[in-house]
């Protein structure tokens, strides 16, 4: 029976899903893939290998510095642009190219979308959703808009025909949606950027020619035994979570899309760990219950134009194992033999709480960054 | 979450930016790749299928030599991906199947021969990303020309020809004289053997005109071919006949074998001229001046073999 491992975090991102991957991808490197479920450019899974190097991934699978290679499914997200820069990052600490598989129908991120996403979360000054300004959220709005204004990443293939859509879309999507957000189209800086287009438009064609050079466009996934699913986010920031909305991001971060896929790749069984750190935190804006003014070192998150700084609270169980049981409720109607378990990550910062009580085990728990420092929690003496 | 930054100044340095790849082109291919790698292939298929049941097999081959210079990165990279999706818009055949190949010179080349799949999509233009371009070749006065009518007579199997006895289309693109022979120990090396003795071009050009309605575009921009021109016309015109033919504007291959292909399956030259704009229409007119409707008891190609 082929296994899936599922890798999810349990609150608002940073848990340390990327730790994780890592580390359930170095138990059979020569034979794992990496598929990406959700998210896009925005993700940032921070992995730092046992001899010290260091990448923060977010179009690659955490298993990337192991040589696993990385499939990003029809639900992901691509973005030319930031898929460019982080190759380039990625040859500095890899030893071997990465090799990446990206399925056609994955929507494809374009300038602006990122520059709308830019625009209107500056202007809500005080008010930002938690945006990383990368477009997400304009993406998928304008792919399920209407067929004709959806990209998907198999168009990269014909630049020709791609230049003409982006050219298109400057025209119909673009001028439409400034006017729908009330965005002031004659403001400095969208009057900069329209200015700007065509060259824009001529790199991002460059970003997309080199992106098939490096990556393969295909839905057909390679033959492996162990498949890992990385999620990205977490399970609070979930789009289906009403209670958190509009600091939501715009995908589903829990086993939906997982359950979709794992029967096209041949998986009938799920081990899912739901990963958390000892302490909660919480990226950008929105409701972040029992925040406190502790300020741990966290070296992926340094405070940005778009998020802020990091935040802290105490964790809660009960909140934690509330989230858990929702996102597993999804999986009650599924053929497939599903299996969790929880991980904690950061139990040098903060002790690991008792976990005794809640319905599902804690099975790993992480004392540093890297793979080396996770230990199977099986004894009480971990509690 | 969240590291890589964008922000809305950053547009403008994205705009100005003279791209440094350097770092990203550590890791490209500077090698032969895998998949493309001629001994790493058994057979190549063109099937017919559901969504395509009169499959027809093309191929189209690209010299990627030096004497080529940058028209051969220009060829492969752009002019191939056009050509792919002018023949897939067109249709000038019956639910196209396309393979591409690179190919060089036999006797100095490191990767004579490079060879995609057959696709009936777009997704063809992932695997053109991964050609490596040599660029290298010898100064022996020809290309390898032959190697892909070698690959096409003893490594595809299509169902056109096996179904229907539909020959496939095979094109070569370059701009000098053919190869004199293929020889066993190149064959051994490219292919990981297969051929017992030294076979001369003609010989394979036969062998490979069973399945195959073979064609040469002589490049005229290429550097050899503006050098000798009329050796290098002769010695086509020797080997192929009408098959042989030149090309003024590197730049309207697509249309060219387009508009070679609507010939061959029984359009009028005039008309399939005059449906391209301005001076692409010329440009098509002149290159297949020499050129005739096929005949209508469906004999195709013009090859007497």
């Amino acid at each position: 029976m082929k296994t899936g491992k599922v890798i999810i975090g349990a609150n608002y991102g940073d848990e340390g899903k990327g730790l994780f991957t890592d580390y359930f991808a170095s138990q059979a490197p020569e034979d794992s893939l990496v598929i990406r479920f959700n998210g896009g450019a925005q993700a940032g899974h921070t992995v730092v290998s046992p001899d010290g190097r260091r990448h923060v991934f977010s179009h690659f699978g955490s298993g990337t510095l192991l040589g696993v290679p990385t499939f990003l499914s029809k639900f992901f997200i691509v973005n030319p642009l930031i898929f460019v820069k982080e190759y380039a990052e990625l040859a500095q600490v890899s030893e071997t190219p990465p090799e990446i598989t990206i399925d056609p129908n994955a929507f494809l991120t374009t300038p602006f979308d990122m520059f709308i996403n830019q625009t209107i979360e500056k202007q809500r000054a005080g008010k930002r959703h938690g945006s990383c300004g990368l477009g997400i959220n304009e993406t998928v709005t304008r792919s399920l808009r209407s067929p004709q204004y959806r990209l998907k990443s198999c168009d990269v293939l014909n630049s020709t025909g791609l230049r003409r859509r982006l050219h298109e879309l400057k025209d119909s999507w673009f001028k439409d949606r400034l006017i729908e957000l009330k965005l002031d189209p004659m403001e400095e800086g969208i009057q900069k950027f329209v200015n700007n287009t065509d060259r824009i438009i001529e790199e991002y064609i460059k970003d997309t020619q080199t992106l098939i050079d490096l990556a393969t466009i295909s839905d057909r996934i390679p033959p492996v035994r162990q498949v890992l699913f990385e999620g990205a986010q977490g399970l609070m920031l979930d789009e289906d979570r009403i209670d958190q909305f509009p600091h939501v991001t715009r995908s589903k971060t829990g086993l939906t899309n997982v359950l979709h896929l794992a029967p096209q790749f041949g998986i009938e069984k799920l081990c899912v760990t739901y990963v958390s750190r000892t302490y909660l935190t919480r990226h950008g804006a929105g409701p972040l219950e029992g925040e406190s003014d502790w300020t741990l070192p966290d070296s992926t998150n340094i405070p940005n134009q778009f998020q802020g700084t990091l935040r802290f609270a105490p964790l809660s169980l009960p909140a934690l194992e509330q989230n858990i049981e929702y996102d597993l409720h999804r999986a009650k109607n599924t053929e497939l033999d599903i299996s969790a378990d929880l991980a904690m990550t950061c139990a040098d910062q903060v002790p690991v709480p008792d976990t005794r009580r809640m319905f599902l085990t804690l099975k790993h728990v992480s004392f540093g960054p890297t793979r080396s420092s996770v230990c199977q929690a099986l004894s009480s003496s971990m509690r | 979450m969240g590291t890589s930054r964008w922000s809305p100044e950053d547009w403008d340095v994205y705009a100005d930016r003279v791209k440094d790849t350097a770092s990203v082109d550590l890791f490209r291919s500077k090698k032969l790749h895998d998949d493309l790698n001629p001994k790493n292939i058994a057979v190549r298929e063109s099937c017919d299928s559901a969504l395509n049941p009169l499959s027809t097999p093309i191929i189209v081959a690209v010299d990627e030599t030096g004497s080529m210079g940058m028209l051969a990165e220009t060829l492969i990279r752009n002019g191939l991906g056009i050509l792919i999706e002018e023949i897939y818009a067109r249709k000038p055949v019956t639910d196209p199947h396309v393979m591409c190949m690179a190919f060089g010179d036999a006797w100095t080349d490191f990767a004579p021969l490079q060879v995609t799949q057959f696709e009936c999509d777009i997704r063809l233009a992932d695997q053109l990303s991964k050609f490596y371009i040599e660029g290298n070749g010898g100064g022996n006065n020809f290309e390898s020309y032959n190697l892909p009518w070698y690959f096409a007579a003893t490594r595809t199997k299509c169902d056109a020809f096996l179904k229907r006895n539909k020959k496939g289309y095979l094109f070569t693109v370059g701009d000098e004289p053919p190869a004199p022979k293929l020889l066993a120990e190149h064959v051994k090396r490219i292919f990981g053997g297969g051929l017992q003795r030294d076979i001369s071009t003609r010989d394979l050009l036969t062998m490979a005109s069973k399945t195959w309605n073979i064609f040469h575009i002589i490049i005229e921009e290429g550097s050899f071919y503006r050098s000798s021109p009329e050796k290098t016309r002769r010695a086509w015109r020797d080997l192929l006949g009408e098959g042989a033919i030149t090309l003024e504007d590197h730049t309207k291959l697509a249309e060219l074998i387009v508009s070679i292909l609507e010939v061959q399956e029984g359009n009028d030259l005039a008309s399939v001229a005059e449906s391209w704009q301005g001076s692409t229409s010329l440009t098509i007119l002149h290159s297949l001046s020499g050129q005739q409707p096929s005949k209508p008891n469906g004999i195709k190609g013009l090859l007497r073999m």
